[in-house]
């Protein structure tokens, strides 16, 4: 009797001793850029991909460089000048998944006027 | 004799142009994605007018680099029963609207009336400061003289 006691006892006490935990390794995010291309055009016909600096304060589109005006919640919003008028860019793109989504608002205005506008669904990935 | 004459037909021809989008009303058939709301139920599009810029100064801003005095009341009516009434400038067969609206936003607001297609266009741009704030962006239908 003394004897499974002291083995019940002993097993309790071993089992409650806690496991050295292992540590795992931070991953290290090896990219540089996220690059978005149209999954789905949900109004009108915006068909360029943008490359867009990890830190969300430039991007590329039709071999042009853009600045983000406001760059915080993976989002950029930029202005560009074209002739004629302004391009007006709202850029979202979420990379903790693969691939990533992305929403991108777009309006053109020249002469004052709506020339374009386009609200598409991206897959980005990270670069 | 014969110049004159040419002349009155082209006057005719030209004050007698007719809009196709005339007298129509449309419906909204697609917003710019899922989520967004519902709000517009109909746009009532009326007959065109040939108002002097002066005259339309009036009634709006009009910002538009055009040499149109081309004018039509629009009907936006909206979910909860308001009826927002206006004039949009004609050009090039567009229906345009800029203006400044509070807060340091600017509008811009486009109608593309098309009979009996779903490929119109209803799109309002609001630009905060100097960057894109917010749209609405909808695919419309139009058809002439419903009511």
């Amino acid at each position: 009797m003394r004897v499974i006691l002291i083995f019940v006892a002993l097993t309790v006490i071993l089992g409650c001793q806690s496991t050295p935990r292992v540590v795992q390794p931070k991953q290290i995010e090896i990219y540089s850029h996220i690059s978005c291309s149209v999954k789905n055009n949900n109004f009108g016909d915006f068909n360029s991909t943008v490359t867009i600096n990890k830190d969300f304060s430039e991007f590329e589109i039709d071999g042009e460089v853009v600045s983000c005006i406001s760059n915080r919640d993976s989002s950029c919003k930029a202005t560009r000048k074209i002739s004629g008028g302004y391009e007006f860019y709202s850029i979202s793109a979420y990379t903790y998944k693969y691939p990533g989504s992305g929403f991108l608002d777009y309006a053109e205005i020249i002469d004052g006027m709506i020339a374009r506008s386009s609200y598409t669904e991206m897959e980005c990935n990270r670069i | 004799m014969k110049f004159f004459l040419y002349i009155a037909l082209a006057s005719f021809a030209i004050n007698s142009y007719a809009y196709e989008f005339e007298n129509s009303t449309c419906t909204v058939v697609k917003e710019k994605s899922k989520s967004s709301p519902r709000v517009v139920t109909a746009i009532k599009i009326d007959k065109v007018e040939n108002i002097a810029m002066e005259k339309a100064a009036e009634f709006g801003v009009w910002n538009q680099k055009s040499n149109s005095t081309k004018f039509v009341k629009v009907e936006v009516h909206i979910i909860n029963g308001v009826i927002n009434k206006s004039y949009y400038r004609v050009i090039n067969g567009q229906l345009h609207q800029s203006f400044p609206s509070g807060n340091g936003d600017y509008s811009f607001r486009r109608i593309v009336p098309k009979i009996n297609s779903s490929d119109g266009l209803y799109e309002i741009v609001n630009i905060k400061g100097s960057s894109f704030q917010s749209s609405i962006l909808s695919n419309i239908r139009c058809e002439k003289n419903l009511f």
